[in-house]
């Protein structure tokens, strides 16, 4: 599977790359800049859960993202935050107003992203710089299963990791504050919470929590460190902005973000498949 | 002209990226009687809990049932052989959910069993008008003892929030309660729910933490894989802990995050436990579901008291065993609560 999704990326990253291999040189603005981009589009959630089913449930949905990014000399920052909240469904979903026969999971996605990114070397006829850092990415994805009437359980991951993240943009025409993104992370650390209930029910088993204090620093303390063995997890990011006057402008964005988590070795897999088409409207301050 | 092929190449490579769910997941497995039956039991190899607990050889099992299930397999044949399967595994935890009805182990109750619930209650608490909240809370004959009915510990909150609030109205009735000899807490009707909400409660009752029950967990797809044996405690919460006497009334019919309330309670030194042994069947169930859109839970845990003792199959013991019988229903006597009674009455 992660030669799949590195070979994807690799395809992304060629066609790119031939795309724009015959433009003549233009120069890369790189006069400092902050941008606010609000955005929203379309997503699509995959899951296989294999504490909740061995089938796979998707669904689309309208997500929130809000972005913003500062473009300075030779640094790149840049903070996310998105929301979705999807209907999921499976090959035996009927009827989702029939809770007795139906079988769907509604599925929260909180994602959190703050990117810092340094420029590491600019390819002058491709007219693309290139910029390397680490992402910090903390994620919920929240799914109740609704199994049949009255009867649903839960499942979560939370993961905030860090990992190596490669930026590269380019300009179409000399001169040009119209730029191509290509992003990619991959997290080589992460957190993960919910450790040891994994294979319960999350719903009914959080045992030691004092709901009177703190719930949220109480959850914080049970995660675990993991790396490749527990979690890999893959973001990849391509994105247009096109200005339209000095200040506004629009920003066109795909992400793909894959994760499998497994709690346990060879047990309760969680496999979660993102894809987020999201157009934006951006402000240049 | 080159921005529009530029931007046709992107977006043809990300539509195919898009599209692309089959390169990430392999397909859902079939739905046919074979399939249906593998997953099936499949599942309970790799999670479930309690195999060697409950003295079963599970690959016994599919050497049986397998060369009965064919592609010419009915449903109703399919459900008479899955029915089987679960209800030889004796756990109130295992359940099949099909559209030809639920297929559950029932517990030990004879189909009479007067102890489940309280008998003509008027004798010996001050009826009045129904109650709306979660509880039913009353004072009895003796207006120095409270006595409250805990029906259910079902109920989540909202979000990442796992407690059920209704459950804090008991910081409200202890208030009211202070001056109180005793309180008897009745949950022999109790099936269970939320074992958080259990543990909401039994904290006011609690003079400091107390391990109540130990439980592990299944880990991984061995039959051995299990987690070490973890802790769970009781402690006191809310602004007001009530230490004086306190009964709690279980029965056949207490079950599940019920007996962990139960379990909870009896570690604590204020806390007698009056009644029937408990369901015997905590478990942790986690829900699955088949190609064919049926759907099962099965335990993916064992819990032992703090003494040890497994409770799964087997149950919480009170401290003082009675029983009502049918006799003394027939005759509105309700034996628990009296010795409920007698046992506040009796105590310093």
């Amino acid at each position: 599977m992660r030669y799949e999704s590195i070979l994807v990326m690799s395809l992304i990253l060629g066609s790119v790359r031939l795309s724009f291999s015959q433009e003549s040189a233009p120069n890369i603005s790189f006069e400092p800049q902050h941008l606010l981009t609000l955005s929203s589009g379309i997503s699509s959630h995959t899951v296989r859960d294999e504490m909740m089913s061995p089938l796979l449930y998707s669904g689309t949905q309208v997500p929130l993202a809000f972005t913003y990014r500062f473009r300075g000399v030779d640094n790149r920052h840049t903070v996310l935050l998105y929301f979705d909240n999807t209907e999921l469904h499976s090959s035996i979903t009927r009827s989702i107003r029939d809770v007795a026969v139906s079988h769907y999971i509604k599925n929260l996605h909180l994602m959190f992203e703050y990117s810092f990114a340094t420029g590491a070397v600019v390819f002058e006829n491709l007219n693309t710089a290139c910029f390397l850092g680490a992402r910090l990415t903390g994620i919920l994805n929240l799914r109740n299963h609704y199994v049949l009437q009255d009867k649903n359980h839960m499942s979560a991951e939370q993961m905030t990791g860090v990992g190596i993240h490669v930026l590269t943009e380019t300009a179409l025409q000399q001169e040009s504050q119209n730029l191509l993104r290509i992003e990619i992370n991959i997290p080589c650390i992460s957190y993960v919470l919910l450790a040891d209930r994994y294979n319960a029910n999350v719903s009914e088993k959080l045992d030691n929590i004092d709901f009177d204090q703190n719930l949220l620093w109480q959850l914080f303390k049970k995660g675990d460190i993991v790396s490749f063995n527990t979690l890999f997890e893959i973001q990849a990011d391509v994105s247009y902005s096109v200005f339209v006057t000095d200040h506004i402008g629009f920003d066109l964005q795909y992400r793909l973000l894959y994760y499998s988590f497994a709690q346990y070795q060879d047990l309760f897999h969680a496999r979660v498949l993102s894809n987020q088409f999201l157009l934006g409207l951006t402000v240049r301050l | 002209m080159n921005t529009m092929k530029r931007s046709f190449s992107i977006l043809i490579v990300l539509l195919a990226v898009y599209g692309c769910d089959t390169m990430f997941f392999e397909p859902d497995p079939a739905n046919t009687p074979e399939d249906n039956f593998e997953i099936l039991w499949k599942d309970f190899d790799r999670y479930y809990a309690q195999f060697a607990l409950r003295h079963i050889d599970w690959d016994s099992v599919y050497a049986v049932y397998r060369p009965q299930i064919s592609p010419a397999t009915t449903d109703r044949e399919l459900f008479a052989a899955l029915s089987s399967i679960v209800l030889g595994i004796n756990d109130m935890h295992v359940t099949l959910y099909t559209p030809m009805g639920d297929v559950y182990w029932k517990s030990r109750m004879p189909a009479s069993y007067p102890s489940r619930r309280i008998i003509n209650a008027c004798k010996y608490i001050q009826c009045g008008p129904p109650q709306n909240g979660l509880f039913e809370y009353r004072t009895c004959q003796d207006p120095a003892i409270g006595y409250m009915i805990i029906p259910t510990f079902s109920g989540q909150g909202e979000g990442l929030t796992m407690a059920d609030s209704r459950y804090l109205a008991i910081d409200e009735i202890l208030s009211q309660w202070r001056g109180m000899k005793g309180i008897i807490i009745d949950v022999r009707g109790n099936s269970g729910g939320n074992s958080i909400n259990a543990e909401t409660v039994a904290g006011r009752f609690a003079d400091q933490t107390r391990v109540y029950s130990y439980r592990r967990q299944k880990i991984g797809p061995g039959k051995d894989n299990f987690s070490s044996w973890k802790t769970s405690s009781v402690e006191p919460k809310g602004i007001y802990q009530f230490l004086k006497p306190v009964v709690v009334l279980t029965s056949r019919a207490t079950s599940s995050s019920a007996e962990m309330f139960v379990m909870a309670m009896q570690v604590l030194p204020n806390v007698t436990i009056v009644g029937d042994t408990t369901g015997g069947g905590v478990g942790n169930p986690i829900f699955r579901e088949l190609p064919n859109g049926w759907a099962y839970r099965l335990s993916t845990e064992m819990e032992a008291d703090a003494q040890g003792r497994i409770i799964e199959g087997v149950g919480v013991f009170p401290d003082v065993p009675v029983v009502t019988t049918a006799a003394d229903s027939a005759n509105g006597i309700d034996r628990i609560l009296e010795k409920g009674i007698e046992t506040i009455r009796m105590s310093p």
